[in-house]
């Protein structure tokens, strides 16, 4: 099968007939090269971004969602050995410049991690941080800058914010550092927005408050968003589509409700599944048996097929290709379970 | 009726802030501060609450790996620490625990058979019954003894770890085993194994278990009855049905609905709850609630409401001012928690 008609496939018809997607990602593939291994950590990755869309990564640690998503952005460190095709709003990221790279980071694209302090220098304000953001990429001065930081503080809704934008980031309770991490990231605008993990260290009733906030964020700015997580849950609230990944390739693609509704492939379905949430009290989770793949050997065929109930030596042959189940709606696997 | 396997009452702990100079307390950290429940044998009781609330210092408390300040434990009729009670040594081999960090509660220099025999040699066994033990936990627990009986903790995943953790729990046989966010640190799909290693173990060896966890969905699944913690009280206990079905606690009942919704059709359109939660170390005076409850009056700020049985059940206490007749509230339903 072509490249295209891989391309093609993953992205959403009516984004590919309208407009040209804001990402495109085509077999994007991340080694990490060291003296005992070269772990393959993303094995052949492909996908479409439109305008305004919000796409959510779902995957379990070492599935090579953190590592796809950070590739967009060039953030992996030296001993990374990247091949495929990044665009982002047209221009090649791999081929990019340092500098290029370096103005691209901030100004058209941002970045929320899981851990805000992370993203926030502690011996600066917050305030003088995002000021340092607009004037960096903006070219303003720093009083326009923090004028900037106080209109992002209200828009991530922080209360009393000229008080917090002289508060050090350790000053800040989790939520308001999760809040004004988001302000950083939102500083210039960015068409793009890509989020780590951002709720998943946040207690129960302040991940919502977060969650909803990116959601109205994103509808009122019109930003492409990319949401990482391993949380089902987490994905349902914020996704418009859907992205399963399993040992470095992407398994399943498709609007959140038909992956959610209908999922197709078993490692899907699993997952799906093993989620504890409505279980019977008393009645035993369907659990997946075994454990993710060590990708310093990655298995020839399908990733997921030594775990798979419904494996055939077929299977194990090669990388399944991508079989369409309805628009939108993909999963690589040679027995997907196809929506009733 | 049976008396309860472990009686808890009057639990408190406040840790000290020293500052200054003479290094004095300037500060007290209301951990847990006048806690009381009961664990029936054979149960499972959860304990949910977020950061802040005590739940892992109560279960510190439980296994006295730290002194409380004040209150007792009655672990089957004996009080914990009393000379004509149990001592401490002897209720921790009736009484283990997990933690969440499957990697810190190993010795990573000791083979794993080594770590599930220690607890039974330090308890007076033999070097050749711990580690025939030993080998048994790990076949229960569902490793094979001959892979793992000469392995370090790093060469395991977490998922496997854990289990070594729940086998060296095992290992001096203990009726009650106290899970500290067990299973939060694993992946959803290992998290579903151990989970289900749980539930045949409890039944294999008629455990008691305490499961403190953030998840929500894991507690209903797994608990008989639940507690709810917040800011170092109890403000509600009882069946899981009742909690999760019609819970009487404003607290309770915005933290169930903070769970993310399943169903992309019906998304949550607004946070149950503003802000973050409080600082222990100054928590407000009367109901700790009261600074975001949205039913908070006068009263709430004067009294501290104290743990009653919710009109409609006894199977469901709560401690707040709207749950009772004459508290002086204005809403006091017996109906449960308005709109």
């Amino acid at each position: 099968m072509s490249q295209t008609a891989l391309a093609d496939q993953a992205a959403p018809p009516e984004a590919s007939i309208k407009a040209k997607p804001l990402v495109r990602v085509r077999d994007l593939k991340v080694a990490f090269v060291s003296r005992d291994a070269t772990v393959q950590a993303v094995n052949g990755v492909n996908f479409d971004l439109a305008h305004g869309e919000v796409l959510t990564i779902l995957g379990e640690s070492g599935s090579g969602k953190s590592v796809t998503m950070r590739a967009l952005m060039r953030l992996l460190p030296k001993r990374a050995r990247l091949s495929g095709e990044i665009q982002i709003d047209g221009d090649d990221v791999i081929a990019m410049s340092p500098q290029s790279l370096s103005d691209m980071r901030g100004r058209d694209v941002g970045m929320i991690f899981q851990e805000p302090m992370v993203a926030f220098d502690p011996v600066f304000s917050v305030g003088a941080q995002i000021a340092e953001t607009v004037q960096r990429h903006m070219g303003k001065s720093r009083a326009d800058g923090l004028k900037r930081a106080l209109e992002l503080f209200d828009l991530v809704q922080i209360p009393s914010p000229e008080r917090r934008l002289a508060a050090y980031p350790h000053e800040l309770s989790g939520g308001m550092r999760q809040r004004a991490m988001i302000a950083l990231a939102l500083a210039c605008s960015p068409k793009l927005l890509l989020a780590d993990e951002p709720t998943t260290a946040l207690d129960a009733t302040v991940q919502i408050q977060i969650l909803l906030l990116l959601r109205q964020l994103q509808r009122d700015l019109g930003m492409s968003v990319i949401f990482v997580t391993h949380d089902v849950g987490v994905a349902t609230e914020i996704a418009d589509r859907m992205v399963v990944m399993y040992g470095g390739r992407m398994v399943e693609t498709g609007g959140v409700a038909q992956v959610i509704r209908s999922p197709a492939h078993p490692y899907t379905r699993g997952l799906l599944s093993s989620t504890v949430h409505g279980a019977s009290r008393g009645t035993r989770l369907e659990a997946i048996p075994g454990s993710p793949p060590d990708m310093s050997d990655p298995p020839p065929g399908c990733a997921f097929a030594p775990r798979c109930q419904l494996a055939t030596p077929e299977c194990t042959a090669g990388p399944p290709p991508p079989i369409d189940l309805a628009p939108g709606h993909t999963a690589r696997c040679i027995r997907p379970s196809h929506p009733e | 009726m049976t008396s309860p396997l472990l009686h808890v009452e009057g639990l408190k702990k406040y840790f000290p802030i020293k500052g200054g100079i003479l290094n004095r307390t300037v500060a007290e950290v209301q951990a847990v501060d006048e806690v009381n429940f009961d664990v029936a044998r054979g149960e499972t009781l959860g304990i949910v609450g977020e950061s802040g609330c005590g739940k892992s210092t109560t279960a510190r408390l439980l296994m006295q790996l730290i002194a409380p300040d004040a209150g007792a434990l009655v672990f089957d009729g004996m009080e914990v620490g009393r000379k004509d009670g149990i001592s401490v040594h002897d209720m921790r081999k009736r009484m283990q625990m997990v933690f969440q960090d499957s990697y810190s509660s190993l010795n990573p220099r000791l083979p794993i058979e080594a770590s599930i025999a220690f607890g039974p040699i330090v308890h007076g066994a033999s070097q050749k019954d711990a580690r025939a033990r030993a080998r048994d936990l790990l076949a229960k627990v569902g490793l094979n003894p001959n892979q793992f009986v000469r392995r370090y903790p790093h060469e395991l995943s977490g998922g496997q770890r854990q289990r070594v953790n729940i086998a060296r729990a095992l290992a001096l046989e203990p009726e009650v085993l106290i899970l500290d966010e067990a299973v939060s640190a694993l992946d959803k799909s290992v998290e579903a194994q151990v989970l289900n290693l749980l539930t045949d173990l409890k039944a294999e060896f008629n455990l008691t278990f305490v499961f403190i966890s953030h998840d929500l969905n894991v507690v209903r699944y797994v608990s008989d009855r639940v507690l709810v913690m917040y800011l170092g009280k109890v403000v509600e206990i009882g069946d899981v049905d009742a909690i999760y079905d019609t819970p009487r606690h404003p607290y309770t009942r915005a933290l169930l609905s903070a769970m993310p919704s399943m169903d992309p059709e019906k998304r949550t359109t607004e946070p149950p709850l503003t802000g973050d939660p409080p600082n222990p170390v100054n928590p407000p005076s009367g109901c700790r609630f009261r600074t975001r409850c949205p039913f908070a009056e006068a009263v709430c700020a004067e009294q501290e409401p104290q743990l009653r049985d919710a009109a409609t059940s006894a199977a469901q206490s709560v401690a707040c001012h709207m749950a009772g007749a004459s508290s002086g509230h204005s809403i006091s339903s017996e109906k449960g928690l308005p709109e």
